[in-house]
């Protein structure tokens, strides 16, 4: 049996006959379309196999498949390759892609070759722009300051996965965080959409995705309360929390503040501990600080008073608490919050139990999370916990001192980069009018190609042909925006420009994806269960409301296929097995080597 | 030297992969038998360096054989370990595929007129059909090509001696080949080229009354009243003769939205539903 020759044969006949027929008894499958590395790895091979069987399979069921593939282009690793061997991005790029294509090719994936997609291609990045500009007269894009990872030796924005041990990757540096103006798009204003729609995906989509989506949304109902301040601090009267447990609220024993909190702020020009706790803060991302299991902190020397009961309670800056969730102050119940009760441990603070618990339980040993009839809660003793939360809430509220609430865990989504190799934020800044957007017909907003990549600061800056021009409005001097566009936003509505892949008046036509849409089965890695399949449903919600489609769920089924796992041994290991340290001699371990067998 | 020293020497760290180490003491040898010992699966990647190239694994074994294997592996949600062996075992079963059919080529691209079949091997096939059918809904491929191995098994067995054999079995292996296409698309084409098939290659259909060996008509009472005949296997059980029953449109209008009191069954005899 001569398989290459097979092979070859039927891939060269396969390639002419590769066309996608006219949406007529449909069916859409698709693969998740990889970054273009340099070569497919054995994870790729598995998730177009399936795919390419389920694809076949369908037409052989008389289906007409739409069965397309592409190139997720734009991101980090050409950057750096540029920087590293002084090759164009572009040039990178594109020789991995028909490298890669070769290797899909090698393996008969039937894909409809004519609607391949580049997302770096112009022809695509364009129609990232022309989005981008609808979301911001929708008002769904805005302006808002961002806390980054910024390297001071490099001058540069620094992804999360380019700080190692608080340190820059290149240089070594140790990062500060720096707030930098940044463009957002507002998936807040999604957040019930989304959650509310898993509805319609429940037993297509496995359960898992759609917990971790539910679990990345977050929604919880509770209250603002606000705790008056012992004195006025400058404009701040009141210490405003989010809450979900106002049931609690007697048990409070002290008040949490994050680091970036205005207050924490204001206080720290007076007091020379906490200016040092908020500069050691600085270092860290908020990423680690949110995952990090050491509490730690420093009492701001002020004192709030429990609107409930009159208690002074101390308040203190902890590296728990986020400026990005609720108001980015708690109050603290470390009876009733196993993070608040590891705080309280380390500082010594009071532990008041409010909540009765069901069995035996120490106070002293851990929090008791559950709700349950309340104690030690004046006029609210005996009710439970959730007649507690409207009966306190209503007594708050007559004083004007509280609020319901409803908060998502789900945060608005920062899509500046500030590199070279993405969509140009298609933005302009006019001394005279402000930021102007690039008007429609001047669209694409090309990436200039005479760019030296140095890996100091963002290489559009530098590029005075790129940043020089004329503000649209008025006609003066201008700025072009430099920032580019998270690669997730490429990749958020791709599936549907392979519908009509080669549409240069629209990002697609309407009637022809309406057609082709959903994808009926969509494949790859659970990897993406959150950030990749949240935002491509934002997308075609987003997409639905401007009217440009009638869908608004993209994938009907969706597999995450499992791992390709290999067996491995490490060096300490085999020394684990031959009873061996790093101590013994080298030749001790030849010999035993030798008797393995 | 002590071990320490050598590593650092060599640039090889604890946490390394131990072939790096084998190397440099010229043990390559040792590496799958230490692997088959001591060896732990994990998700293939760099800097454990148990990553397969899959240019490599291609230019070995073929893409038939990749992505059968690939699919053979586990069902698409769960993990699966790369063993070099399972892949061989896969490549030998294609082999055998193309041997077969190469070797009884008269026979397979001989034109038979449509006429009665063997029975036993057109049960097979067919049982085969509804197995890979169904499994299809769920995308379980492994199990999918678990049933072609079988149908396979039962074809390379068969001895035909009748023209009504020869045609059986002309249809089982296309329909083996059909089955087979959508994982191992360049060989199953190939093959069906070589018996000149020229109708397009279409999910073949199961025939329900293949599947029914040695049958025999039974008459369904409801409450006592012959209201139809049913024709069932012989020696099937009560479950069956219901199931069977339940999808005749005679019956079902008496039972639908009824209660069911009690069934008595006489087996190959009669089966009587109170309602």
């Amino acid at each position: 049996m001569d398989f290459k020759s097979i092979e070859k044969k039927w891939q060269e006949r396969w390639e002419k006959e590769s066309k996608t027929q006219e949406p007529i008894n449909k069916f859409y499958v698709l693969e998740m379309f990889p970054y273009p590395s340099g070569k497919i790895h054995m994870g790729h091979v598995r998730n177009y196999t399936i795919g390419d069987a389920i694809a076949r399979l369908k037409r052989m069921e008389g289906y007409s498949v739409l069965h397309p593939m592409g190139w997720d282009a734009f991101g980090l690793p050409a950057e750096n390759a540029a920087i590293k061997n002084n090759l164009r991005p572009d040039i990178w790029t594109y020789s991995n892609i028909d490298y890669m294509r070769s290797q899909l090719k090698s393996l008969g994936f039937s894909y409809d070759w004519d609607r391949e997609i580049a997302t770096c291609d112009p022809s695509y990045y364009k129609w990232n722009q022309w989005i981008f500009l609808k979301m911001y007269e929708k008002g769904v894009v805005y302006r808002k300051t961002a806390t980054v990872n910024w390297c001071p030796v490099d001058e540069t924005v620094l992804a999360n996965e380019q700080v190692i041990d608080g340190k820059c990757w290149r240089c070594g540096t140790l990062i500060v965080q720096k707030e930098i103006p940044s463009w957002y798009i507002k998936v807040t204003d999604y957040a019930e959409r989304l959650l509310e729609d898993l509805k319609l995906l429940e037993g297509k989509w496995p359960q898992k995705v759609i917990t971790q989506q539910k679990n990345w949304i977050g929604k919880s109902e509770g209250a603002l309360v606000k705790f008056p301040l012992e004195r006025k601090v400058k404009d701040f009267e009141y210490l405003e929390i989010f809450t979900t447990r106002i049931d609690t609220i007697y048990g409070v024993s002290f008040m949490a503040i994050a680091p970036e909190h205005p207050l924490a702020k204001e206080l720290s020009h007076e007091n020379q501990a906490l200016k040092a706790f908020l500069e050691k803060m600085s270092h860290i991302s908020t990423k680690e600080r949110g995952t990090t299991s050491t509490k730690e902190g420093v009492f701001t020397g002020l004192y709030a008073i429990n609107p409930v009961n009159g208690k002074k309670i101390p308040i203190y800056v902890a590296n728990y608490i986020l400026m990005e969730y609720g108001t980015g102050a708690i109050m603290a119940v470390p009876a009733h919050d196993q993070r608040d009760f590891d705080f309280a441990k380390a500082y010594n603070l009071d532990i008041i139990p409010v909540i009765q618990p069901q069995n035996d339980h120490d106070f002293n040993e851990k929090a008791y999370e559950e709700k349950g009839i309340l104690i030690n809660s004046d006029i609210f003793n005996g009710l439970h916990s959730d007649e507690a939360k409207e009966k306190i809430l209503e007594f708050l509220k007559a004083k004007n001192l509280a609020n319901k609430k409803i908060s998502y865990k789900i945060k608005d989504w920062n899509v500046s980069r500030q590199r070279y190799w993405g969509t140009p934020i298609p933005m302009i800044h006019c001394e005279n009018c402000g930021i102007v957007p690039v008007p429609y017909e001047d669209l694409p907003v090309l990436l200039p190609k005479d760019v030296t990549f140095t890996g100091h600061g963002n290489p559009l800056e530098h590029s005075e042909s790129f940043v020089n021009t004329t503000c649209p409005k008025c006609g003066a001097k201008a700025r072009r925006e430099t920032d580019t566009m998270d690669t997730f936003f490429d990749s958020s509505w791709y599936f549907i420009r392979f519908t009509d892949p080669k549409n240069d008046k629209l990002p697609f036509d309407k009637a022809i994806a309406n057609k082709w849409m959903n994808v009926d089965i969509y494949i790859g890695g659970i990897e993406h269960a959150v950030l990749h399949l949240l935002y491509s449903r934002f997308f075609e919600k987003f997409l639905y409301d401007i009217g440009l489609i009638d869908h608004i769920e993209p994938f009907d089924k969706l597999i995450t296929q499992g791992m390709v796992l290999k067996k491995w041994v490490s060096v300490g290991k085999l020394l684990e097995y031959l009873r061996l340290t790093e101590e013994d001699d080298i030749e001790l371990l030849i010999e035993r080597l030798d008797k393995i067998i | 030297m002590k071990i320490k020293d050598f590593l650092k020497e060599n640039k090889i760290s604890i946490g390394d992969n131990v072939k790096f180490l084998l190397e440099k003491l010229g043990k390559e040898h040792l590496q799958n038998e230490i692997e088959l010992k001591l060896g732990e699966p994990a998700k293939m990647s760099k800097s454990k360096a148990n990553t397969v190239d899959p240019a490599m694994a291609i230019e070995k074994y073929g893409a038939d054989t990749i992505r059968l294997y690939i699919l053979f592996a586990a069902p698409p949600e769960q993990d699966f370990e790369w063993i070099e062996t399972s892949i061989e075992g896969i490549h030998r079963f294609l082999k055998r595929v193309y041997n077969f059919v190469i070797s009884n080529l008269s026979i397979l691209k001989a034109q038979y007129k449509e006429q009665t079949k063997n029975k036993e091997l057109y049960y097979e096939i067919n049982r085969c059909i509804q197995r890979y059918r169904k499994d299809l809904e769920k995308y379980q491929f492994n199990t999918m090509i678990a049933s072609l191995m079988e149908l396979f098994n039962y074809l390379s067995d068969f001895k035909p001696k009748t023209d009504e054999d020869k045609y059986t079995l002309k249809l089982g292996v296309l329909t083996l080949l059909k089955l087979l296409y959508p994982m191992a698309p360049h060989l199953a084409s190939e093959l069906l080229e070589m018996l000149e098939y020229t109708e397009g290659i279409m999910l073949p259909e199961l025939d329900e009354s293949a599947l029914i060996r040695d049958s025999v008509e039974i008459p369904v009472q409801i409450s006592g009243k012959v209201r139809s005949v049913i024709r069932i296997p012989s020696g099937a059980d009560e479950k069956t003769a219901l199931e069977v029953a339940m999808l005749d449109e005679k019956i079902k209008k008496y039972v639908d939205n009824k209660e069911i009191k009690k069934v008595i069954f006489v087996k190959d005899k009669l089966l009587n539903i109170v309602v």
